[in-house]
């Protein structure tokens, strides 16, 4: 038993001085810019403590970010948090001592960086939280998942307020996956503000998932259509099951033929979704619409932005910057494609 | 002064009575063997003293007072400790864990003491004079090291009487010269210890007395200095043949299976022929290999070295498909885990070696297939509601004749009968006895193990005796008697014509059941 | 000796009495419930897992659990889906292939528990991650859609306008492994196997060529459970695989499959997809969330455990 002990403490101290090394061992080069920081505000020093850098997309924004902030003359660095609020603690220590001058933190689990980026405030460091909020911080870089829905509404209400005008009820099927969190979240924003946006509209019946799944959804449009044949609308919270939906109703067994008094409105999804979106430009599939966020270029962008902003005194005191949502329907498809960016709908030529 | 003494215990199980009136008495300080065939009742004996079991009647004085039973409890409180021949340990805990583990002496809840155990550990393996680290996993351990610590575990719990259930079946020579030094000093220390083994030499080294049983009941307590191996012998087998077996042709001349060289398995250097409706009987103790020597010869094991012919052919099988298909089927010893397919219908269980014979296509015929049912069901004459009764509502008799009919099904002509009759009750016996003799005439050949020594000296013409996965010898039926083939298979040196002596060497691993 | 015999009965027709029980409760609860659409609907919903927990039963009756199964499904999915999109071969050609490789996966599964001498499921445990990162490194993450309409008619199509071919399809495997399963001696030396590998071995059993058909067999039905998933939602994609794993083995564990093999009826199996099925339809018809569906399978898992373990204690 105490062997066991002994070896498990030994083992974590281990882990514990390699975690602690790793981010000291990687040299960083006092470059010029840094000797001549002065209040011009010359490119400065900027770490990103990440959550992790065990998926795809961890890497790929990890490696979009020291290439952006590099091309724009800043010296960045990158430590992975591992999963583990040690490791980010001890992290975040580094870059104190480091005096870096902007700090990104995404913290594994909320509230445990609270202190630590507290001292790399009072040390002059400007703290971005990103997707995370902390207790106390100078900026903050977050998705507005309920903002997503309420575009998703908007989008569909483009297409409501044409198509659908002479309806006098719109009826809304809505799928939803409450098992997450973030798909609750938004779920709840579409029931809360539907009647709102696109005052027709009806929610008539709410099917919930358990799996984000294309089969889930053609299983939830068989279900939808059977007891309510009379439904204009889908939305959904993700895009396998819009994918799914459609697919069903497309599909050579499909009760539906008609499209045009008919739609599906989802969110995030990628090119899976590009070709159903382009023959809902002809009525030939119901899938009309999602929302995505704004690419990881556009993140670094505006993550320059607020490393920038937060040094000269434009974003201080929790100033919260919210990623740009894109709107593709089958008439922005094709600037998405090409550009990676919608301009042709914003999110301003919405509500009041 | 006796510590312990045993008055008129008898227990039975269904069907067979292990203990039959024992009284024996045990004295402070001494060393006493307790030996006796397989199923002399040595084991019962054991779980009785140490509270395993209930005996049925009789009574157990210890420490002046009498006891109906013993429990584990009562047996623990009386400083009464036994080393199985299976150890019981934790393999992946330390040496010193083990020690402690249950030996506590505060009740209640508490943390462990690690340090003052250690010490201790560190003191008792001082004792014991063998080179045992304390925070060695017991994995890491010999089987004697093992063994070993058990016993420092009973001296930690302050133990007075210490029972051994063959301490040395599997351990070297210099590993025994150790455990016995550790004997005699626990001796010297006034305690008691009751030691069973096969080896019989050994036991003129070590004990003071010998308790002899045979049957389930109490022969002989003989100082050491009294007797000699010989005698020793006779007591053990003495008894009269009683039961009858049905007779039996005498076999043919022809050849049917050659055995030269065999090893493999646990088994070495094995040689023997079977003629032509012949029945072959294999004597040995437990641990022996007998077992393994038949799944040697029917491909189920893997073979080492040596030669199987059959009908002069040499047959160089690696499986009992094989072996099926050349013609030997086997019987084996364990019915339940290896015989047959308890969850599943008679018809079922008898047709299963052979259902491409009795299929058109992939398509079992069910006419076919009721039809061999229902002929091996009244060839073996199994006693059964119908054939799609689950076997394991059948007797053990019934059963054993299911497991038979399954291989007769197959039409081998050479058939090995593993403990034919263990569990069975004596009328069922007769049956599979008859059915042994009946498929001798038809001109079958048969090889049986059996640990039952009136039943191999009963139906055998020929047999072969092992000893540690040797072979000690091979009587002809002129040359049977209890004694030889007794003394053969304890590896008794001084047997006649036997010239191989026992080297006190066994593998480890073997024989380890009991 | 009759209530013993009523006792097993009962077990052997808990499953048909509470499916009958939960359509009757489903169609007084909800008007649209016994419409032939929807009908029709749940069909459809449940022919892939039909044909799944015909693999699953193959495999628990050998003595083992397969938890790579769904990954399987993944592979091959998206194997065939990508063959086609990008035109590499023609359709059936697409199919036979994808069957072919989920055979190999599953032989992979089977050689690797006989050579690591391990379980089956422990086994499976690892080889499912393998296949995970095959079916990502396949589908690049992407999810193939808009399979050809050809694709889809091997799921979708309606003969006559109502019969759905997937149910034609499963209902003839379901013949066929039924047949095989209670009808050659191969199936009879599954059971065997199954129930005691050591007998099986000692009666002369080939355990090993028995047990790799089994693999092959149940891979094939993978193999067709992804052929028919896939045309069911006119795509794949990585993770449509996983999810189903655990409905399979629930759909046995349901109909009395046991753990330890050798035992297993196929109707009992059929029985209890639909069980599953129905629940699922008819909950999510009357309006109940999803919640109240886990509580529903968890309460009636226990209740067929307490019914079987009572008809085991009598036989």
């Amino acid at each position: 038993m105490k062997r066991f002990l002994t070896v498990l403490v030994a083992v974590l101290a281990i882990a514990l001085l390699a975690s602690c090394a790793a981010p000291t061992a990687t040299p960083t080069p006092t470059t010029a810019p840094q000797a001549t920081a002065t209040p011009t505000l010359a490119p400065g020093k900027v770490a990103f403590v990440m959550m992790g850098l065990n998926n795809p997309f961890f890497v790929a924004l990890s490696e979009a970010f020291k290439a952006g902030f590099e091309a724009q003359g800043w010296t960045a660095d990158v430590t992975s948090g591992e999963f583990n609020p040690q490791t980010q603690i001890a992290a975040v220590e580094n870059y104190i001592a480091q005096k870096v001058d902007v700090l990104f933190v995404w913290e594994v689990v909320p509230g445990s960086l609270d202190t630590v980026t507290q001292q790399a405030m009072d040390a002059g460091i400007k703290v971005i939280a990103f997707v995370q909020e902390l207790a106390n911080y100078d900026a903050a870089m977050k998705s507005d998942d309920a903002k997503v829905a309420l575009d998703e509404v908007y989008l569909a209400s483009l297409w409501t307020s044409t198509a659908l005008k002479d309806l006098t009820t719109i009826n809304v099927a809505l799928i939803t996956m409450d098992n997450t969190a973030v798909c609750k979240t938004q779920a709840d924003a579409i029931k809360a503000n539907l009647a709102t946006i696109i005052p027709t509209a009806k929610i008539v019946t709410t099917y919930d998932v358990t799996a984000e799944s294309v089969e889930a959804g053609v299983t939830a449009a068989e279900n939808i259509y059977t007891t309510h044949p009379e439904v204009n609308l889908i939305l959904t919270v993700n895009a396998s099951p819009a994918l799914g939906a459609n697919n069903y109703f497309t599909g050579v067994s499909s009760p539906m033929t008609d499209f045009t008094k008919f739609g599906i409105f989802t969110i995030n999804g990628s090119t899976e979704l590009h070709e159903a979106i382009a023959a809902s430009g002809t009525d030939k599939a119901p899938l009309r619409g999602t929302i995505v966020t704004a690419g990881i270029e556009a993140t670094i962008g505006d993550m320059l932005k607020l490393a920038n902003g937060t040094r000269d005194g434009t974003y201080k005191d929790k100033f919260t910057m919210y990623a740009e949502n894109l709107f593709i329907n089958a008439s922005t498809l094709d600037e998405y494609k090409s550009t990676g960016t919608v301009t042709s709908i914003k999110e301003s030529q919405f509500g009041k | 002064m006796n510590v312990l003494e045993l008055r008129s215990i008898t227990k039975t199980y269904p069907g067979v009575t292990a203990l039959d009136g024992v009284s024996v008495s045990f004295a402070s300080g001494e060393v006493h063997a307790i030996v006796g065939e397989n199923g002399a009742g040595k084991s019962t004996l054991i779980k009785v003293i140490s509270g395993a079991e209930r005996p049925d009647s009789g009574e157990i004085a210890i420490d002046g007072g009498s006891h109906k039973a013993m429990t584990p409890l009562l047996a623990l409180e009386k400083g009464i400790a036994v080393v199985y021949q299976e150890l019981i340990q934790f393999d992946a805990l330390t040496v010193a864990d083990n020690l402690f583990l249950g030996a506590s002496d505060r009740g209640g809840l508490h943390a462990v003491d690690d340090r003052g155990n250690r010490k201790r550990a560190v003191e008792i393996l001082r004792e014991f004079n063998c080179a045992i680290s304390p925070d060695a996993l017991m994995r890491e351990l010999s089987v004697a090291n093992r063994q070993l610590v058990e016993i420092a575990k009973a001296v930690l719990k302050k133990a007075r009487i210490l029972i051994m259930d063959e301490p040395t079946a599997a351990i070297t020579v210099e590993e025994q010269k150790c455990l016995f030094a550790n004997i005699r000093r626990l001796k010297a220390e006034g305690v008691t210890i009751l030691y069973i083994s096969h080896r019989l030499e050994e036991l003129f080294e070590i004990c003071d007395r010998v308790t002899v049983m045979r049957d389930g009941k109490y022969v002989a307590t003989k100082g050491i200095g009294e007797i000699d191996k010989g005698v020793l012998i006779r007591l053990m087998v003495g008894r009269e043949l009683t039961n009858q077996y049905p007779a039996k042709e005498p076999a043919g001349d022809e050849v049917m299976l050659e055995v030269a060289h065999l090893s493999g398995n646990g088994v070495e250097d094995i040689s023997f022929t079977l003629r032509r409706g012949e029945i072959l009987g294999f004597a040995g103790l437990v641990g022996a290999g007998r077992t393994e020597l038949m799944h040697l010869v029917f491909g189920a094991a893997h073979r080492t070295g040596g030669t199987v012919r059959i009908r002069g052919k040499e047959l160089a099988h690696r499986s009992p498909s094989d072996a099926l298909k050349a013609g030997i089927g086997l019987i084996p010893e364990d019915r339940k885990w290896q015989g047959c397919f308890v969850d599943k219908p008679v018809a079922w269980n008898i047709t299963v070696s052979n259902l491409p014979k009795i299929s058109r296509g992939l398509v079992v015929d069910r006419k076919k297939e009721a039809a061999l049912a229902a002929k091996y069901r009244d060839a073996m004459q199994i006693r059964t509601p119908s054939l799609d009764q689950l076997v394991v509502n059948l007797s053990g008799g019934n059963q054993q004749k299911v497991v038979v009919a399954k291989m007769l099904a197959v039409e081998p002509d050479i058939l090995i009968f593993d403990e034919p009759t263990r569990g069975i009750d004596v009328g069922t016996r007769y049956d599979i006895y008859t059915i042994m003799v009946d498929l001798a005439k038809q001109g079958k050949s048969i090889l049986m193990v059996s640990s039952d020594m009136e039943e191999l000296l009963g139906m055998s013409e020929r047999i072969v005796v092992l000893h540690e996965g040797k072979q000690t010898g091979t009587l002809e039926r002129a040359e049977f008697s209890q004694e030889l083939v007794m003394a053969l298979a304890s590896g008794a040196d001084d047997a006649a014509g036997c010239g191989c002596a026992s080297d006190g060497t066994a593998e480890a691993g073997e024989g380890t059941k009991d | 000796m009759k209530k013993t015999n009523w006792t097993v009965w009962v077990s052997n027709l808990s499953l048909p009495i509470l499916l009958i029980a939960s359509v009757v409760t489903f169609a007084l609860l909800n008007d649209k419930f016994l419409t032939q659409i929807n009908l029709t609907n749940i069909l459809v919903q449940n022919m892939h897992i039909t044909v799944l927990s015909t693999a699953v039963l193959i495999l628990m009756i050998i003595g083992g659990i397969d938890l790579s199964i769904g990954f399987q499904i993944s592979v091959v999915a998206v194997l065939i889906a990508r063959t086609i999109k990008e035109g590499i071969l023609p359709i059936w050609a697409a199919i036979v292939l994808g069957i072919l490789v989920c055979m190999v996966l599953a032989l992979f599964n089977g050689a690797m528990s006989r050579i690591l001498k391990s379980h089956t499921m422990i086994v499976s445990l690892g080889t499912m991650a393998v296949f995970q990162g095959l079916s990502f490194l396949l589908s690049q993450s992407k999810t193939y859609g808009g399979l050809p309409k050809e694709y889809q008619y091997i799921a979708q199509y309606r003969i006559g306008g109502w019969l759905p071919t997937s149910a034609v399809i499963t209902l003839v495997l379901v013949l066929v492994v039924g047949w095989f399963l209670k009808r050659t001696y191969l199936g009879r030396h599954l059971y065997a196997v199954g129930d005691n590998p050591e007998a099986a071995r000692l009666a002369g059993l080939n355990v090993w060529r028995i047990k790799y058909l089994a693999y092959l067999i149940a891979g094939a039905l993978v193999g067709v459970t992804a052929v028919l998933l896939s045309s069911r939602t006119g795509s794949a994609d990585s993770g449509m695989g996983p999810d189903l794993t655990f409905t399979g083995i629930t759909a046995c564990v349901l109909a009395g499959v046991a753990l330890k093999g050798g035992e297993g009826t196929l109707w009992k199996v059929v029985v209890a997809v639909f069980v599953l099925g129905v629940l699922a339809n008819g909950m999510q018809l009357v309006g109940l969330g999803t919640y109240p569906q886990y509580i529903a399978k968890g309460a009636i898992m226990l209740g067929s455990l307490y019914l079987s373990n009572r008809s085991q204690k009598a036989a």
